[in-house]
């Protein structure tokens, strides 16, 4: 049930949009494609819909599907990306396959298509699982959010229902489903910030419940090495540059600035080419995430620059001692939000969603760890 | 507290103030003619004042060196009856009286070594004392230069730790430094997509 105070701020916003939303076609000249099946629809009423029901038919269904992918410019643009993508629904080993098609109205020249069809073919993961709704820690997600029925009505020929998963806290994104009667699957997802902003949607175009012998999976360019925990990964960082440094490398200790966010995975990459390897643990509370990366033996990239500058200071009794400003350069707008500062040869890179302000915290608190030890 | 300040008029006060001019200039003053007391005391001053102005003549008796030795004869005599007078008599060497021959003075050392006299029992613990006190004098300030150099060696051992204590402390402000543009890292998924429109 979502409480009186977050009613008050988001219920009205998101009506207008679900309005707006269920009554535009799905596409121009074209309805969904939707592989007809025997079986009872997944949603006969509203209280089927849980945090559960999605992640289980997010792991555990095939199904190919034809979507737009639109996301946020820093000028507020909108750029939507058309793509195909393949999951085989096996929960204990997934595989998808994920594809460019071409960008929302234009017609991209080859030497773009190229470039585009490479940067798929390189962050497919992270295109996949983290760039559109998904429930990574179901208990988690209980605590933390709320979700909100909206009824039921027709899109592009084919009965939807409407959930909103709304969080607890102010300083999040809220989430607008609309579900597949029959497979409960998202044919449309938006993400919509604290202030109403539209921040990114998802909008199926095709859907198929049934799929033909996939002939390959998208598989990572980076040799990926996963670890239960944050300390086996930084153990398991065995790079030359690691070496000597390894006190460089830490696990954040953040607990208490960002107490409902867990660690949720912690992996190891490497890049083939030159064998930079990059510590990544992500943290969610459920259903939002972010960041930690640290790649050791990267050069400080503001060595020279006037950030980080010694300023002598003088004491009452004592000699003079240089005090030291160590930077950390923050990128934020209302989709993303990075920080990258280095330490001990270290770089480390922190990243969210926009509207996670409390991320400021998170990357003083790791740089404190880093400067102090502690 | 009644005051010792005999009870005088304030006339008679300057009268008796003023007396040496007046003895000088040889003239009463004029509230000398009318007070009996300053009248007393003028005439008394006068007599005074001419008896001071005349110098009493030596006597016979110190006019020759006779009369100084016996000044001289006489202090001994009553330095010798003293409690220094006896124990001088009894420390001293009675040397013996010289004679027309000169002595040489190493011989005169030999004799006065070779008769030794026992100190008397209540001068050796002024003696003690004495050296005592000068050792302590000595050792006082040998013992100040070795709390001096402990305590300095302490001062530099501790300043050593404390300056060291800040060396591997060092003092770090962290600051924030916006960035316009958004680093070309491929660390989300909008990053990624937007990589592609640059």
């Amino acid at each position: 049930m979502l409480s009186p105070r977050a009613k008050s701020a988001i219920v009205p916003i998101l009506s207008g949009l679900l309005a707006g939303v269920a009554m535009a076609p799905v596409g121009v000249g074209q309805a969904p494609v939707v592989a007809a099946t025997e079986q009872a629809p997944a949603i006969q009423q509203a209280s089927d819909i849980t945090l559960d029901l999605l992640q289980r038919v997010m792991q555990g269904t095939p199904f190919r599907v034809r979507q737009v992918r639109r996301f946020l410019q820093p000028d507020d643009t909108m750029v939507g990306v058309i793509e195909d993508l393949t999951c085989n629904g096996d929960p204990t080993q997934p595989r998808f396959d994920i594809d460019f098609i071409s960008v929302e109205g234009t017609a991209p020249s080859p030497q773009a298509t190229g470039q585009w069809s490479a940067t798929y073919a390189t962050n497919g993961s992270l295109l996949h699982e983290h760039g559109g709704f998904r429930v990574r820690d179901l208990r988690a997600a209980r605590i933390h959010y709320s979700m909100n029925h909206f009824g039921r009505s027709m899109r592009g020929g084919q009965p939807v229902w409407w959930v909103v998963i709304a969080p607890n806290s102010r300083d999040k994104a809220s989430w607008v489903l609309a579900l597949d009667e029959q497979s409960a699957l998202p044919v449309y997802q938006a993400q919509i910030d604290p202030r109403g902003r539209l921040l990114g949607e998802i909008d199926v175009r095709q859907l198929s419940l049934t799929t033909s012998p996939q002939a390959s999976w998208w598989t990572p360019v980076l040799a990926v090495s996963r670890f239960s925990t944050a300390e086996a990964a930084r153990v398991a960082m065995t790079a030359p540059q690691a070496r000597g440094v390894g006190s460089g490398l830490l696990v954040p200790a953040i607990d208490q600035v960002m107490p409902e966010y867990s660690l949720y995975l912690a992996q190891v990459t490497a890049d083939p080419a030159n064998g930079q390897q990059t510590m990544v643990l992500g943290y969610t509370d459920g259903i939002d995430e972010f960041f930690v990366l640290q790649s050791p033996g990267v050069a400080d990239p503001f060595a020279g620059l006037p950030v980080g500058t010694a300023r002598p200071t003088t004491k009452a009794s004592g000699p003079i001692r240089s005090d030291r400003e160590m930077a950390i350069a923050r990128y934020e707008d209302s989709s993303l939000r990075v920080y990258l500062f280095q330490r001990n040869s270290v770089m480390v890179r922190i990243a969210g969603n926009g509207s996670l302000v409390r991320l400021n915290d998170v990357a003083l608190r790791i740089a404190q760890q880093a400067v102090t030890g502690v | 507290m009644s005051s010792v300040r005999p009870d005088m008029s304030p006339e008679c006060r300057r009268i008796l103030a003023e007396l040496p001019e007046s003895l000088v200039a040889l003239e009463m003053p004029g509230h000398a003619r009318i007070c009996v007391s300053c009248a007393a005391r003028w005439q008394a001053a006068c007599r005074l004042a001419g008896w001071l102005r005349q110098r009493p003549p030596i006597p016979d008796a110190l006019l020759g060196p006779a009369g100084f030795e016996a000044v001289v004869d006489r202090l001994v005599a009553e330095a010798e009856r003293a409690p220094l007078g006896r124990t001088l008599a009894t420390v001293l060497v009675q040397t013996p009286a010289p004679t027309t021959e000169s002595v040489p003075a190493t011989e005169l050392c030999r004799r006065l070594l070779a008769t030794p006299v026992p100190a008397p029992a209540q001068l050796w613990p002024r003696v003690r004392h004495e050296v005592n006190r000068q050792v302590a004098g000595q050792l006082w300030p040998m013992r100040r230069l070795w709390l001096a150099g402990v305590a300095g060696a302490a001062a530099l051992v501790f300043g050593l730790l404390v300056l060291d204590r800040q060396g591997t402390q060092v003092q770090v402000a962290i600051v924030f430094e916006d960035m316009t543009v958004a680093p070309d890292i491929a660390i989300m998924p909008v990053s990624v997509l937007r990589s592609n429109l640059r």
